[in-house]
């Protein structure tokens, strides 16, 4: 066993040394930035049962959580990610009304192994619960607005949809395979869905579309115009109205083909990207109904940083201008 | 400049026969000798690798566009890809396939099952709730049966002549094979214009 003392397993992110310093600036901006709009930090525990993720049906696997039995013979997971257990605590303080939370710190997820990837990750977000609608989504994307300097990033793209426009289309198309289709842009397979179900226009026309709906305020007013189906046109509206009232407009674009990688969005869906990340390094959304789980009717919208993502990007933004 | 890998061998010659029929210009990389990594000169810069280290670099970012089977993809845990394009070549399918007594034999234990796709077989018996062992082999799956290692197996049959040489037949058809672009999720949002182009080129729209 004598060389176990100088590994690591696999699991485990390296050592950071180079970076603490810009991690912590970034931290200790975003952090300025969220206490300035009145949102308190929370210092979350490392555990929550396994139970709370499952019963919310949120879309975590069950595999990528670090598990074990307590004393309880209950399952016990290494936090997975924030959302939920800040629910919880809402919940569980009986809160009423409006309450700003902000957090920092790590979560864990179970990834594969020799795919370049470790299972432990920073990171760091608000959750705003009890303001609903457009209210509490301009003073989200407000905040993101205020944060993006803080990243220190160049060319950051900020993308938004909306999970109302993604559920009524789920409906138009009635159809179990269009969420897959949808999730990989699958065009060949949106041909043949279309031929298969006698797909008329003007829906047929808008799934041709829908994979190359993405960019700048002109594809969104594009569509808003084209679109009939009033529920469509609706959810699209209302992010135009959200993208009027912002100042920095250049960062923010749309895409209307986003499908929501968290399991409980219903409105607004945001996504951050950088040129020099392969993975998203902002992502968040409205979810009004993930309170119900616990017997409570509270909208609510959140959004987190992936701050290991962004310091990789920071790095590689750094080598391409050697 | 798009960066692209290219599953090596048949994908290979088929995508680069296909590209170079959408006008795309070819000739560096048919008269490539043994390098990994070309530039063509419409802005193309091409690797060449391994089925599954296409998905592992296209997952990393270090390539836009990947040209990788159906089979690589259904085998592989990772799934945030776009897969954008069936490009309708390098058509076959999975199957399970047997001796004929297969069909008609009762087995009063759990049935063996060879496969170099586990996760392809795995899925395909749970589909069938049947608990079934799978056993990995690298190649030349057929002789899983032939040895007596196994009761059948799972593999890709493109013209079904090795299972009929060996006296083995398609018992069940899984599923649909052909060669896929698949792309990077954040490749697709800075570089639009340039992957649908070639999305249009390739879908014979342009």
């Amino acid at each position: 066993m004598e060389e176990f003392k100088y590994l690591i397993p696999e699991e485990s992110i390296d050592a950071i040394m180079d970076n603490v310093a810009t991690l912590r600036t970034i931290e200790n901006d975003l952090r300025q930035v969220f206490v300035k709009n009145g949102y308190l930090e929370v210092l979350m525990p490392s555990f929550e049962y396994v139970d709370l993720y499952n019963d919310m049906d949120i879309g975590i696997e069950e595999e990528k959580m670090f598990q074990y039995i307590n004393y309880e013979g209950k399952r016990v997971a290494l936090r997975t990610d924030f959302t939920v257990p800040l629910a919880r605590l809402y919940s569980s303080k009986k809160e009423q009304g409006e309450k700003r939370y902000c957090y920092f710190g790590k979560v864990y997820r179970k990834e594969k192994r020799h795919k370049g990837r470790s299972s432990e990750f920073f990171q760091a977000g608000v959750e705003l619960l009890g303001k609903a609608g457009y209210e509490g989504d301009i003073e989200c994307l407000q905040v993101i607005q205020e944060t993006l300097s803080s990243l220190q990033l160049k060319d950051i793209k900020i993308e938004m949809s909306s999970a109302k426009f993604y559920h009524r289309l789920l409906k138009l198309v009635d159809d179990e395979s269009f969420v897959d289709i949808l999730k990989k842009r699958d065009l060949s397979a949106i041909k043949k869905l279309i031929e298969k179900k006698q797909i008329q226009s003007p829906l047929k026309d808008l799934l041709i579309q829908l994979p190359r709906c993405f960019g700048d305020i002109d594809i969104l007013k594009k569509m808003i115009a084209i679109i009939q189906d009033e529920e469509l046109k609706a959810a699209l509206k209302e992010l135009e109205n959200l993208y009027n009232h912002l100042n920095n407009k250049d960062v923010f674009s749309f895409d209307l083909a986003m499908t929501p990688s968290m399991k409980y969005y219903t409105g607004i869906m945001i996504k951050g990207y950088s040129p020099y990340s392969a993975e998203t390094i902002i992502n968040g959304g409205r979810y009004d109904r993930l309170m119900n789980h616990f017997h409570k009717d509270v909208p609510a919208i959140g959004f987190s940083y992936d701050l290991s993502h962004i310091l990789n990007a920071l790095e590689k933004e750094g080598e391409s201008h050697d | 400049m798009i960066k692209i890998a290219i599953t090596k061998g048949r994908i290979e010659k088929q995508v680069c026969q296909l590209l170079q029929s959408r006008g795309y210009d070819m000739d560096p990389i048919i008269h490539k000798d043994r390098e990994l990594l070309i530039e063509t000169n419409d802005g193309l810069s091409m690797i060449f690798g391994k089925a599954n280290d296409v998905l592992t670099f296209l997952e990393h970012g270090i390539v836009d566009i990947g040209f990788v089977g159906q089979d690589t993809l259904d085998e592989s845990d990772f799934h945030d890809y776009y897969d954008m394009l069936d490009l309708n070549i390098g058509k076959c399918y999975f199957a399970v396939a047997a001796y004929p007594e297969y069909k008609t034999k009762e087995f009063h234990r759990r049935k063996r099952i060879a496969s170099k796709y586990t996760k392809v077989a795995k899925e395909y018996f749970n589909s069938k709730q049947e608990d079934v062992e799978i056993i990995k082999l690298e190649g030349s799956v057929e002789l899983g049966p032939v040895v007596g290692l196994s009761d059948a197996i799972v593999d890709i049959v493109e013209t079904g002549s090795t299972l009929k040489a060996n006296g083995l037949e398609v018992i069940e058809k899984i599923s649909d094979i052909s060669t896929k672009m698949i792309v990077n999720k954040v490749s697709l949002k800075f570089k639009k214009d340039e992957i649908f182009k070639m999305i249009d080129r390739l879908n014979g729209e342009e």
